[in-house]
């Protein structure tokens, strides 16, 4: 155990001097000064005059504000840890890592604990960060919000492990980059697959394998939609969706590490 | 004791789709004493680093067996008994010297009181303790490998594994290191050493063992490899040529290598006695006497373009 914080830990260090993590942290904070001047404004005011409507509101806004951040925080998270596993897999530095008393598994979830750390420190400023901006501006203390911090962790856990397993098939971070950012823009297309596979129609072997690849792939679309649903209470929340990418993840996980373990370095 | 024991160690790469293969190490067979400084000789490309990758479990071989410290090498607690220097290792250039030895001091498993006090040691020991604080940035070639060579030794190593240490180090320097590892040999540590430079290699190992595209062409003590058995220098106070018998020259073969230096080659069923007593019989004072040696660098290449020949 202690050897998997020392690798998380190197990872986040690793992260704060390729400046990575203060772009990030610099991201996150504009953000959320954006958030303060947002609810600063009419918009606010609006909001206050619409008592019988003000939860749902304060819900919308929350959530609106959360997801308009976080989308654009999972295109930075994937670039801010896209290049920790190709690091560590360089010639000379790998050679020093496997020479020391640590198992190769040790190795990598550390390396993959210490990019979820970074993310879960700059989602937790930004989560909480709204929840205080709506709570000190309009009064709104409502925890239902919160649970965007857990669906967004599971998120970036998916993503994380995609970097993870192609960091190590490819010792690139430009192609762990690219499948992240094809299964990120590829989930909403397959969760609303009636609209966009239209031309399908008729086709039924190609609809087939059109459903196939969105059961076996992760439903990241869906994930980010968790928590508005929970806090409205509106709609009905689909345990496939979260067992499908949880077992996702773990086949992706295990396939890293499985590589990672059999690979000459 | 043998620290290492390799039996029949073999390794081929292959692509991923197994369409190309490449072997690196054949049936590789060594033996390696405690307390001793082993040398691994040979050609850019002859196996050299492999075979250490694959005792350090870096690389998986494809066949063959092998025990460090009486165990199974693929055991990782063994680890803790063995210090690494890569060849052109790379540290995390963000770091000072001093935060890379701790953090490989503890993913070493040693513990932080400990730590600090043995990192200063080895700072000092590699005279780094200057440099400790600045960023591995700003380090020469030379500063990365006394800093990588104290990284290699901060657990107190008793099997110690250097790939090129001397790569990029100035002559000082490299004789610093030298000193540093006979120490360690004094102390009973076991030292097995990659290296391209020979005559360094002669100076310090006891055994060495050439590889030559992936198999050990030669084994054997230093001494073993570059003593000429037939060939003697002697220096002597005057001209010998017209002083020697015909008997005696007839026995041995003499070369004028200047006015008082001779080359005296020996068959190999007789000792020089005969020719020392001939000269004192002739009242010739002997200044100097010596068996001549080969360098081992002049081994090594007489070994490799034999073994061309042959293949």
């Amino acid at each position: 155990m202690k050897n998997i914080w020392l690798m998380t830990f190197y990872t986040l260090r690793e992260s704060i001097s390729k400046k990575v993590f203060i772009a990030f942290s610099i991201f996150v904070l504009l953000m959320l000064v954006g958030v303060f001047f947002a609810a600063s404004s009419n918009f606010g005011e609006t909001l206050k005059q619409n008592p019988q409507d003000f939860h749902r509101m304060m819900i919308f806004f929350k959530m609106g504000a959360a997801n308009f951040v976080l989308s654009f925080g999972f295109l930075l998270s994937i670039f801010a840890c896209a290049s920790f596993i190709p690091s560590l897999l360089e010639k000379g530095t790998i050679d020093l890592f496997l020479s020391k008393p640590i198992s190769r598994a040790q190795l990598l979830f550390g390396k993959y604990l210490g990019g979820l750390l970074i993310f879960f420190i700059h989602i937790f400023v930004l989560i909480c960060g709204i929840w205080l901006i709506a709570g000190l501006k309009f009064g709104d203390w409502d925890f239902s919000f919160l649970p965007l911090l857990l669906s967004s962790l599971f998120y970036f856990a998916i993503l994380n492990a995609v970097l993870l397993l192609f960091g190590v098939l490819s010792k690139s971070s430009g192609t762990s980059m690219m499948f992240a950012y094809l299964l990120m823009f590829v989930s909403p297309l397959l969760a609303n697959r009636q609209q966009f596979f239209f031309f399908l129609q008729g086709k039924e072997t190609l609809k087939a394998i059109v459903d196939g690849i969105y059961y076996v792939l992760p439903k990241l679309h869906e994930i980010q939609n968790i928590p508005k649903m929970l806090a409205l209470g509106e709609g009905k929340i689909e345990l496939q969706i979260l067992i499908s990418s949880f077992l996702f993840l773990l086949v992706v996980i295990y396939s890293g590490f499985y590589l990672f373990e059999k690979e000459d370095y | 004791m043998n620290i290492i024991e390799i039996e029949n160690l073999s390794k081929t790469f292959s692509t991923f789709f197994g369409k190309k293969t490449v072997t690196a190490l054949t049936n590789v067979s060594l033996s390696i004493e405690q307390g001793t400084i082993f040398g691994l000789l040979g050609q850019n490309g002859a196996g050299k680093t492999t075979l250490i990758k694959v005792l350090l479990g870096i690389v998986y071989p494809t066949s063959g067996s092998c025990k460090m410290f009486e165990e199974d090498f693929t055991n990782i607690h063994l680890k803790k008994r063995i210090g690494f220097l890569p060849e052109n290792h790379k540290f995390p250039n963000y770091m000072t010297g001093k935060e890379v030895l701790t953090f490989f001091g503890k993913l070493s498993g040693l513990e932080n009181l400990h730590l600090t006090k043995r990192i200063d040691e080895m700072l000092e020991l590699v005279q780094m303790t200057k440099w400790s604080k600045s960023k591995i940035k700003t380090y020469s070639k030379g500063m990365m490998q006394r800093l990588g060579l104290a990284q290699a030794m901060l657990n107190n190593p008793d099997l110690l594994f250097l790939d090129e240490p001397t790569d990029g180090v100035d002559p000082i320097g490299r004789k610093e290191i030298r000193n540093v590892l006979l120490a360690l040999k004094e102390e009973g540590k076991t030292i097995f050493l990659n290296s391209h430079l020979l005559s360094e290699v002669e100076l310090i190992t006891d055994r060495v063992a050439v590889l030559h595209k992936g198999k050990i062409i030669r084994e054997g003590n230093v001494h073993e490899l570059t003593d000429k058995k037939e060939e003697y220098k002697i220096v002597v106070d005057a001209e010998l040529d017209f002083l020697l018998d015909a008997i005696i020259k007839e026995k041995y073969t003499l070369q004028k290598v200047s006015s008082s230096t001779y080359l005296i080659r020996v068959d190999e069923n007789r000792t020089v006695n005969d020719f020392v007593d001939h000269l004192r019989n002739k009242g010739v004072s002997i200044k100097e006497m010596a068996q001549e040696k080969n360098s081992l660098e002049d081994v090594f290449i007489s070994l490799v373009q034999a073994e061309e020949k042959n293949s």
